[in-house]
């Protein structure tokens, strides 16, 4: 233990000794492992956002439809429906794993001024219920959510293309389900800009006067639901099913995981992307760490060859190098650790908005505007250790290379 | 003696008149006027060339095509304008093909794209291959009599029977007194809302019957769109059965 004490006292006088090569090294694992971690948790934050964005704007943790709607939904979405059985409703209302629970009535429509028109989908849903699973009404910039008659809400960038605002009426053209020509006019009541861009391209009516337009007074598209805390969707999605069954009603139940497929796909992708990108920071900040630390070694050969000439031996060069090197990382990478909680702080707490920087560009995340980041304290334990070995790793070889020559030529090198 | 005979004349002339007076100003019923337009306007068989020039906000497009129908069941539709030469459209019930002479392929289109205008104009692939008796899906209701283009008409007013698929719930038709061709019609959304209305600005007599051969349909719900669709060297019957209404006959150079 004394003789431990004794190499890190003398470990420390050096690096004070060297103190501008220690700053660099400090700074190389510091800032290294520092960006390494907030660009990992901003990555994670995106990806948890977006999922976010997914279950709350427009899936839901879990959703019930008709048999076979799932196989007809892009062609004819009003041909399977779910009727609106208020047994049905009140056995979901009743389950303790389910919070929240809207039934909703989705088909496609054409919205216009007059002049132009746009293909968009239109969402029935109930005013009240549907908060309790959505968080659509949380984006409202202008005006109210949908109530009652023919009332909508639609898009900021809707309104936008259309020119429209509260007050006006837009007019929406659709087909009922036995396929006759519907055209209504809607009074706009609300305008949302929510960070969904396939929410953005919806608009929101009250669900009776959604039933009536379409001509299916007592149906609908879906029931979608949210989940108590800690309530696995995929294993609900199949106990839900059997339950309902064994109540008499046919439906198809589908977790968000896998309405989300395709962008779980595309995020999965994404995300070997953006590991290929995290370990180039990382290897960026290793090689600074291996570079500042090896040179340091090397052009400390010279004192190597002092200390060997005052009777130290190889091991307890090796020894005395090993620990500066461990004490630079420990240092470095404490540093880097505190940095990073700082910006990591800040990025999920506070956050960055992309709005200048994307717009509302569809990057194919259902994301725009504020990016939060997300804690991820595997990581930093992780990276912490990491940054720890690469520093004593990297002290290791070259002290060895030094302390294995004879004093004599370690005296001559410069 | 002269007098009651003239008084007898007369009374005899007066029953002639008064007798003969229904028949001569004979108003039908309106389920009469229906199967005379059904009679008139029902083709079986046909097939015609068309030009069709859509105007949007000023803009002015021109298609021409070929078509090919059997009642509203079957058709063939192919572009010969320059700019779509060689694009055809197979509709087949309620399905609908259509093949790319570029990239030679043929894709299946949702059923409905039948509803939606046919190349970008105000008539949809619907309007413009309907062509099933009126009388098998509407109720009729008359309406009075108006004059449109000159023409003595029948104002006719169709409601959807119940339990009937029809894209149109309601609507108005001018129906000529004489030849039982619509001049001008008014189709309603199930709202009431008027959706679109066509006019007929010239007709032709073919095999006995008189029918529409230039028409302008209106987009009432687009402001400024209109399609003016004329059609020429029209025949009805045709040496064409269902099998020639095939994906094979979608590639056929």
């Amino acid at each position: 233990m004394g003789n431990f004490k004794y190499y890190l006292t003398l470990a420390a006088r050096n690096l004070w000794r060297q103190r501008r090569r220690t700053i660099l090294t400090f700074l190389a694992v510091s800032l290294g492992l520092a960006s390494f971690l907030v660009a990992d948790s901003l990555m994670k934050g995106l990806d948890k956002q977006s999922i976010d964005n997914l279950i709350t704007l427009e899936t839901g943790e879990l959703r019930l439809t008709a048999p076979g709607y799932i196989d007809i939904k892009e062609e004819d979405p009003l041909k399977k429906l779910l009727p609106k059985d208020q047994k049905l409703l009140a056995l979901l209302a009743e389950d303790s794993e389910i919070a929240g629970l809207a039934p909703r009535l989705s088909f496609p429509v054409r919205v216009g001024n007059g002049w132009d028109e746009y293909p968009q989908e239109a969402v029935g849903i109930d005013p009240v219920k549907d908060t309790e699973v959505f968080k659509v009404k949380d984006y409202l910039v202008e005006g109210r959510w949908p109530e009652a008659g023919y009332e909508v809400l639609i898009s900021r960038d809707t309104a936008k293309i259309l020119e429209l605002g509260i007050g006006d009426y837009l007019l929406m053209t659709t087909r009922t389900k036995s396929g006759a020509f519907q055209a209504v006019d809607m009074e706009i009541v609300g305008i949302v800009n929510t960070v969904n861009p396939n929410t953005n391209n919806q608009v929101f009516l009250p669900l009776a006067a959604a039933q009536e337009i379409v001509g299916v007074p007592d149906f609908l598209s879906q029931v979608d639901l949210r989940l108590a805390a800690g309530v696995d969707a995929r294993e609900k999605a199949a106990s839900l099913k059997e339950k309902i069954a064994g109540a008499g009603f046919q439906v198809e139940t589908q977790p968000w995981q896998e309405m989300a497929e395709e962008f779980l796909q595309i995020s999965k992708t994404k995300n070997a992307f953006i590991g290929i990108f995290l370990m180039m920071i990382l290897l960026i900040a290793t090689v600074g760490i291996v570079n500042s630390i090896l040179l340091a070694t090397i052009e400390r050969t010279r004192e190597i060859g002092v200390l060997k000439a005052m009777g130290m031996t190889e091991g307890n060069i090796v020894r005395l190098f090993l620990v500066e090197a461990a004490l630079i990382g420990l240092l470095g990478s404490g540093a880097g650790l505190a940095i990073a909680l700082a910006g990591e702080y800040y990025m999920v707490n506070v956050g960055l908005d992309m709005t200048e920087i994307i717009g509302n560009l569809d990057v194919g995340y259902p994301i725009t505007g504020l990016i939060k980041g997300a804690w991820n304290p595997g990581t930093m334990v992780g990276g912490f250790f990491f940054c720890l070995l690469v520093c004593v790793l990297a002290g290791i070889l070259p002290a060895r290379y030094g302390a294995k020559k004879e004093p004599i030529e370690a005296l001559r090198r410069v | 003696m002269f007098v009651r005979k003239i008084v007898r004349t007369v009374l005899a002339a007066l029953l002639l008149v008064a007798v003969s007076l229904p028949v001569l100003g004979a108003e039908l019923s309106v389920d009469e006027i229906m199967a005379k337009l059904d009679e008139n306007m029902f083709i079986e068989k046909i097939q015609y060339k068309a030009t069709m020039v859509t105007i949007n906000r000023g803009r002015e497009i021109t298609k021409e095509m070929t078509v090919k129908a059997i009642a509203d069941t079957h058709a063939l539709v192919e572009f010969t304008n320059r700019r779509d030469r060689g694009t055809r459209y197979l509709k087949i019930d309620d399905e609908l093909w259509m093949r790319f002479p570029d990239t030679e392929e043929i894709v299946k289109i949702s059923g409905h794209m039948l509803r939606q205008g046919m190349m970008g104009s105000d008539i949809s692939y619907e309007d413009a291959l309907e062509s099933s008796k009126l009388q098998e899906n509407y109720t009729a209701k008359l309406l009075g009599s108006e004059t449109v283009n000159g023409r003595e008409c029948y104002l006719v007013e169709l409601t959807v029977k119940p339990g009937k698929e029809v894209a149109y719930p309601t609507r108005k038709m001018w129906v000529d007194k004489e030849h039982f061709t619509v001049w001008k019609e008014e189709m309603y959304a199930q709202s009431g809302k008027l959706v679109k209305e066509s006019k007929t600005l010239a007709v032709t007599e073919i095999d006995g019957r008189v029918l529409p051969t230039e028409v302008v349909m209106e987009n009432k719900l687009r402001r400024g769109s209109q399609t003016r669709m004329t059609l020429y060297d029209i025949e009805l019957g045709g040496d064409f059965s269902q099998e020639d209404f095939s994906l094979r006959a979608l590639t056929r150079p």
